[in-house]
C-alpha cells in the first residue's frame, strides 16, 4: 500500500501496522485495514475522537491484543504470541496511560510502582537497595527529586502521579515510549510540564514515540508525523505541520474547526451565524455495521457525493510526504479560517 | 455587555412559580463569599455578578475553588462545607433562607448542568420521564402534560426525534446527547440562573462544538444568566461575556472577556493564555510554554500573594502583602470598566 511506502521512508520502522484489522467479539470492527509505521527514533501521533480506533492501536502496539487480520511487526518481526514470548518485546516499550488515578496501584508504594518493570523483567534493582537508588534517580529525572520512596500515590496530585508513571515507563531503559492521552485528565498548566518532560525524555534517551491524543493542537506539537483516525480507519497521514496548516481530508479540517477560538472576537462555534455547524450533525462513533464499500465519514461530510457512499476511497499518496483517503480532497486554499 | 434575550422566554415552560413577580435583579450576585472545609479555605472573600442573559466564565484549575464558589452560591454544597457571605439570585437573598425555604424554590431559581451527565442522570429511568419530572414536581403538571413538555424540552435542545429519544435510557445515548438532556432539564423551568460545571470537558471536540453552538443559541433566546465553570480558555473565548479567574480560592482577575484576552492584568491569566496560544501555534517538537511550579496544596496558605512562587514578576511586596482585587483603570485602549485584578504589578502588564 502506498501509505506504507510513505511512512517507511527513512529508518526502518520499530512498530509497523501493515493492513491491520481488529474485530472484537460481538463483531465490532475497531480497526479497518490500518497501515502505519513508527520509524526508529521518530514520533508518530494518532489523533481522533472516541471510537476512532486509536486506543485499539495502542493495545495492539503494547501486545495486549492481536490483530484479526494483517501483519503487526516490532523491529521487522511479527509480535510473538503468549506472555513469555512477549516479555522481551514489552521490556522495550515503556507506556504512559491516560488516567494517573487509575493506572497506579493505590496499595503500592511509589518505590514499588516505579521499580515494577524491573521486577517483571527480572532485571537488577527489582528489589533491594540498588533498586532504591535507581528509583530515586528516575524520580529526580521526572521532577520529583527527594520524593519519599515509601509514600503512596494518594499523596500526589494528578501531575505528580503522571510523573511517577513516566518514571516507571523509563526505568527498564525502553527504546519506545507509548503515550495514550497522557495529559487529558490534567490541568492546563500541568499539561505543559508533563509534555515537556516527555519531550525531554524522548530526546535524552533517543526514544521512538507513539503518541495518542484527541487534541489536534497537542499532537501537532509533539509528533513529527500525524495520522488522523476516524471510524477505525486512517483518513489522512502526513507531517504534523501539513496536517495542521493544510489538511486534505474534510474530516481533518472538521477537527480543526471544532477547536474553540483563540479570542472572543473570533468566536465561531457559539455563534452559528459565523461559520461551522456544517460538520455538526452525526455521530463520531465508528459505524455499527462495516462500511466496507463507502467512506466512513461520508454521512457527516459536506463534500460527500454519491461515489463516497458506494466506494471506499483508497489511501492515496499525494507526494512523498503525505497520503489521504478521500475522493474529493481539499486543496491548499481551503484550510479553514481560524488560524492567523 | 449583557445580551438581551428577544422578548422573554420562548421556551416550553412559562409556568414557573416566579412568573408575574416584579422585575428581578441580576441573575446572581455574590458578595464576600467564603467556603471552608474544616480548616481548609476553599473560597476566600469572593464577589461576583451574573447579569440576566449573560454568560460568566469562572476559570480555574483543580483546587482553585471554582466549583466550591459556584455550588456554594447555589447552596448545593454538603453540610460539611461552611459557607458565609451574601448571595442573591434574581434579587432574592438566598443566603438568608433556611434550607427548607430554599429547597422549596431552588428548582425555580437555579438550573444545573453537571460535567458527568451519566452520573447525574438516573440510569434506570427513561430520559423523557426524568425531564418530565421537573415539570410535574415544580410546575404542577399532570403526567401527560409533563410528558409532552418533556418532549418539547428535548426538541429545544435540538434532539432529533425527541419523542423516540424520550423513551431511551441514559446508557443508550451518546455523551453529547446525555449532555443535551441535562441542558433540557436545567432550562426546563426557565430559571434566572444556570450553573454549568465544565459540561463539555469530557466530550469529544466535535461534540463540544455542537454543545457550544446549542448554548450560544439558547443564550440568545433566554433571559437566564449562566455561570459556566471551565479551565479551557478556548471555551471562554467562544461563550463568555464576562470572566473571573480563580487561583488558590481567590478571584484574581475579573473583567469583560475582551479585556481579559486583550490585556490580561494578572500574570496567572496571562500564563493561561500564553499556554494555549503556544500550544496552538508553536513549532513541532519545541518545548511547550509552561507556568512553572504548582498551585499551593489545599490548606497551605503562604504569606503574601498565593501566585508568588510561580510568578516571573514577583518582588518583595508580593511576599509580604496579598494583593486585593482592584480596578485596572489605566489599561491602554480600555476604559477599564469593571476590569479588576489582584496583582501588585498589574499596571506593568499591558
Amino acid at each position: 500500500m502506498t501509505a506504507q511506502t510513505i511512512a517507511q521512508v527513512g529508518a526502518p520502522p520499530v512498530i509497523a501496522f501493515d493492513q491491520v484489522s481488529k474485530r472484537y467479539r460481538g463483531g465490532r470492527l475497531a480497526l479497518d485495514d490500518i497501515t502505519l509505521a513508527l520509524p526508529a527514533g521518530g514520533s508518530l501521533g494518532l489523533v481522533g475522537e472516541s471510537g476512532s480506533g486509536k486506543t485499539t492501536c495502542v493495545r495492539l502496539a503494547l501486545g495486549l491484543e492481536r490483530p484479526t487480520a494483517g501483519r503487526l511487526t516490532f523491529n521487522g518481526a511479527a509480535y510473538p504470541s503468549g506472555r513469555s514470548g512477549l516479555r522481551p518485546l514489552r521490556r522495550q516499550i515503556g507506556f504512559v496511560l491516560q488516567d494517573p488515578y487509575d493506572s497506579l496501584d493505590a496499595r503500592m508504594t511509589v518505590r514499588d510502582i516505579v521499580a515494577e518493570p524491573l521486577r517483571i523483567h527480572r532485571l537488577p534493582g527489582g528489589r533491594g537497595r540498588r533498586g532504591d537508588e535507581l528509583v530515586a534517580e528516575l524520580l529526580g529525572a521526572v521532577g520529583l527529586p527527594g520524593a519519599d520512596l515509601r509514600s503512596y500515590p494518594s499523596r500526589y496530585s494528578g501531575g505528580g502521579r503522571q510523573r511517577i508513571a513516566i518514571a516507571r515507563a523509563l526505568i527498564a531503559a525502553p527504546t519506545v515510549l507509548v503515550c495514550d492521552e497522557p495529559t487529558s485528565s490534567l490541568d492546563v498548566s500541568v499539561q505543559s510540564q508533563i509534555i515537556n518532560l516527555l519531550l525531554d525524555a524522548r530526546r535524552e534517551r533517543d526514544l521512538s514515540m507513539l503518541f495518542v491524543s484527541h487534541d489536534l493542537d497537542l499532537i501537532g506539537r509533539v509528533a513529527d508525523t500525524v495520522a488522523v483516525m476516524y471510524g477505525g480507519r486512517v483518513l489522512e497521514i502526513g507531517p504534523a505541520d501539513l496536517i495542521r496548516r493544510s489538511p486534505r481530508h474534510p474530516y481533518t479540517r472538521a477537527l480543526h474547526e471544532a477547536v474553540p477560538a483563540d479570542h472572543p472576537r473570533h468566536r465561531r462555534l457559539a455563534d452559528r451565524n459565523a461559520a461551522g455547524g456544517q460538520y455538526g450533525s452525526g455521530s463520531p462513533q465508528a459505524p455499527a455495521t462495516d462500511a466496507r464499500d463507502s467512506c466512513v465519514f461520508a454521512d457527516r461530510c459536506p463534500r460527500a457525493q454519491d461515489r463516497c457512499r458506494v466506494e471506499r476511497p483508497p489511501v492515496i499518496a499525494e507526494d512523498s510526504l503525505r497520503s489521504y483517503a478521500c475522493f474529493f480532497p481539499l486543496s491548499d486554499g481551503l484550510t479553514g479560517q481560524q488560524r492567523g | 455587555m449583557t445580551r438581551e434575550g428577544s422578548g422573554g422566554s420562548s421556551l416550553t415552560a412559562s409556568t414557573t412559580g416566579l412568573a408575574g413577580e416584579p422585575p428581578r435583579g441580576p441573575a446572581l450576585e455574590i458578595s464576600g463569599l467564603n467556603v471552608r472545609y474544616g480548616s481548609v479555605r476553599a473560597v476566600v472573600d469572593a464577589s461576583l455578578k451574573v447579569e440576566a442573559g449573560q454568560v460568566v466564565a469562572l476559570i480555574g484549575e483543580t483546587g482553585s475553588g471554582k466549583t466550591s464558589l459556584a455550588l456554594g452560591a447555589a447552596r448545593l454544597l454538603p453540610r460539611s462545607a461552611a459557607v458565609s457571605g451574601l448571595v442573591t439570585i434574581a434579587g432574592r437573598d438566598v443566603s438568608g433562607m433556611s434550607a427548607i425555604e430554599f429547597r422549596a424554590i431552588r428548582a425555580q431559581l437555579v438550573g444545573c448542568i453537571a460535567q458527568d451527565a451519566m452520573a447525574a442522570l438516573n440510569p434506570v429511568v427513561p430520559v423523557g420521564r426524568q425531564v418530565g419530572e421537573v415539570f410535574a414536581v415544580h410546575a404542577g403538571m399532570d403526567r401527560r402534560q409533563a410528558a409532552e413538555a418533556a418532549v418539547a424540552a428535548l426538541a429545544q435542545v435540538e434532539i432529533r426525534r425527541p419523542d423516540a429519544v424520550a423513551r431511551l435510557y441514559p446508557h443508550q445515548l451518546s455523551g453529547g446527547m446525555r449532555q443535551r438532556v441535562m441542558i433540557a432539564m436545567a432550562i426546563a423551568l426557565s430559571p434566572p440562573l444556570i450553573v454549568a460545571d465544565e459540561p463539555t470537558t469530557a466530550l469529544d471536540v466535535s461534540t463540544q462544538a455542537e454543545i457550544l453552538g446549542l448554548v450560544g443559541d439558547l443564550r440568545a433566546r433566554m433571559r437566564s444568566g449562566i455561570l459556566w465553570i471551565t479551565h479551557d480558555m478556548g471555551v471562554v473565548a467562544e461563550l463568555a461575556d464576562w470572566a473571573a479567574v480563580m487561583y488558590a480560592g481567590q478571584i484574581v482577575e475579573t473583567g469583560q472577556v475582551e479585556q481579559i484576552f486583550d490585556a490580561p492584568a494578572h500574570p496567572y491569566t496571562l500564563g493561561l493564555l500564553q499556554t494555549r496560544r503556544d500550544l496552538r501555534s508553536g513549532p513541532v517538537g519545541a518545548p511547550l510554554f509552561q507556568i512553572r511550579g504548582s498551585p499551593p496544596a489545599p490548606g497551605e496558605e503562604p504569606a503574601g500573594c498565593p501566585f508568588r512562587p510561580r510568578c516571573p514578576r514577583a518582588t518583595q511586596v508580593c511576599a509580604d502583602v496579598n494583593p486585593a482585587l482592584e480596578p485596572v483603570g489605566t489599561t491602554a485602549g480600555w476604559p477599564g470598566a469593571g476590569h479588576r485584578a489582584a496583582c501588585h504589578h498589574s499596571g506593568t502588564w499591558s
